[in-house]
């Protein structure tokens, strides 16, 4: 027999024993103890808050509720695990901006980051229909049996679509809807809604070096419709990248233009604010020149045209309001603030359902 | 063929109820695609179009500038012809202001189409 020397016995023993370890590694029985660890690792529970609310009364944005909402967001925008579920047993009241926010970073939760979601459902009956009636349910994996039937939520309405793609298509129950409670078949707020997605379309997800987050791609956009209180609440949003950071991108070629704009709204606190108001005058003053950027005042058209009402744009921390009383009275408008951002823009009206000018209705 | 023979349009029964954004590549439906269907061809051979703009949901004004003020300045049209040959027929004033202004100031603006 062959003499080894004793480096290679040496290393003939050490493939025994390792050999050993990995066939006991590989047959070891998988104990729930050790499952139970591995789901811990990679999933999340959130708890939603009691309020989903972007604005307190003045408009600010200083509540704790609010703050409460915003932490749960940011909880949700930052989640680094595969699946979440989110607690909703406390939820009691969802504000339609909100609401709408929710349901497009939830979307985008899902499908950008893949993130398995799953909810326990609330214990509020409205809340449980107000899931139901936007779709939230789906989104949460939620079965929720109950069937909307509250005045407050059955005439909520939902249309989403594609980043690239204006569907009208998808406004056709809205705009039903709305003929049906206000009895106009060609309602202004088409014109505001449509050229909202138009500037979704074009400008709300252009690249941007600043912006590292995933960006929704189906949905890209998401509107809500809903009638309460004799009025109507439209709003539009997106989780693109911003008012401030695209108007820079679609003025490139018009740096003077983008100057002169942005020292008009040099008093505004903010750059969001400031960025909003360029875009508003931008789309004012633009009819001397060129026919872009009418998206804004498109916007305020919906009020004027109605003879009240009003007009909010948020976008990232900034908040413009437009808002009109019923005649002889002059629009006003201001910007405010906000202590969160929103990662995004929002654009709603409110208008009263009786009332202003009966030309559209024709 | 003659230059006086009138065209006839509706938009709410021969295009769409829910008229879209301005151009073609952001979706159906677009103020582009109408003028190519319905306001190019006529008004090249010379004809008048009347274009009856009611029954549709409403309008963004981007659809109305792109296909009227498209239309003069794909066409290179004077104003004064444009507006004698692009008829509006609606009760809604404000439609027919807003597209009487598109056509004014449709050479003011540079094509954005091109984009």
């Amino acid at each position: 027999m062959k003499k080894r020397n004793p480096k290679q016995c040496k290393h003939e023993a050490w493939k025994r024993r390792y050999s050993m370890r990995l066939r006991r590694v590989a047959n070891a029985p998988r104990y729930p103890r050790r499952k139970r660890k591995f789901r811990h690792a990679n999933s999340s529970v959130l708890v939603a808050p009691a309020y989903f609310e972007l604005m307190s009364a003045n408009n600010g944005g200083s509540d704790s509720r609010i703050d409460d909402f915003f932490d749960f967001l940011n909880s949700l925008r930052s989640l680094s695990t595969t699946s979440v579920q989110i607690d909703m047993t406390g939820v009691r009241r969802m504000a339609v901006d909100a609401t709408l926010l929710f349901k497009a970073e939830l979307s985008r939760t899902a499908q950008a980051k893949g993130v398995t979601i799953t909810a326990i459902p609330p214990r509020s009956v409205r809340t449980q229909q107000v899931l139901k009636q936007t779709g939230i349910d789906k989104l949460l994996n939620l079965r929720i049996e109950v069937l909307p039937d509250r005045e407050d939520v059955v005439h909520w309405r939902i249309a989403e679509g594609p980043s690239h793609l204006v569907d009208h298509n998808t406004l056709d129950a809205i705009m039903a809807d709305i003929e049906e409670v206000t009895g106009m078949a060609a309602h202004p707020v088409y014109q505001g809604i449509i050229e909202s997605m138009g500037n979704c379309v074009e400008h709300a997800y252009k690249p941007h070096p600043e912006v590292k987050r995933p960006m929704p791609i189906d949905p890209g956009w998401w509107v809500f419709q809903q009638v309460k209180d004799n009025n109507l609440t439209v709003v539009v949003c997106d989780l693109g990248i911003g008012v401030s950071r695209a108007l820079p991108l679609t003025l490139a070629e018009e740096p003077s233009l983008l100057k002169k704009l942005l020292h008009i709204a040099r008093k505004a606190r903010g750059e969001d604010n400031r960025a909003l108001l360029a875009a508003m005058e931008y789309g004012r003053t633009s009819t001397k020149e060129r026919q872009r950027g009418k998206g804004m005042r498109n916007a305020h058209a919906v009020v004027d045209d109605i003879g009240e009402g009003e007009f909010l744009a948020i976008s990232n921390r900034g908040c413009y309001v437009y808002w009109r009383r019923p005649s002889p009275a002059e629009p006003r408008r201001r910007t405010v603030k906000l202590k969160h951002s929103i990662n995004g823009t929002i654009l709603r009206w409110n208008l009263p359902l009786q009332s202003g000018s009966t030309e559209r209705s024709a | 063929m003659t230059a006086n023979e009138l065209v006839r349009v509706n938009v709410a029964k021969q295009f769409s109820k829910l008229p879209g954004a301005r151009y073609i590549r952001l979706g159906p439906n677009s103020g582009e695609l109408f003028r190519k269907q319905f306001l190019l061809e006529p008004l090249r051979e010379g004809k008048t179009v009347i274009v009856e703009l009611d029954g549709v949901r409403g309008y963004g004004s981007s659809f109305l500038e792109e296909a009227f003020g498209g239309a003069v300045r794909e066409l290179n049209l004077d104003v004064e012809d444009a507006l004698r040959r692009l008829k509006i027929e609606t009760r809604i004033e404000s439609w027919r202001l807003d597209v009487d202004e598109y056509i004014r100031t449709a050479k003011d603006n540079r094509n954005p189409a091109a984009a």
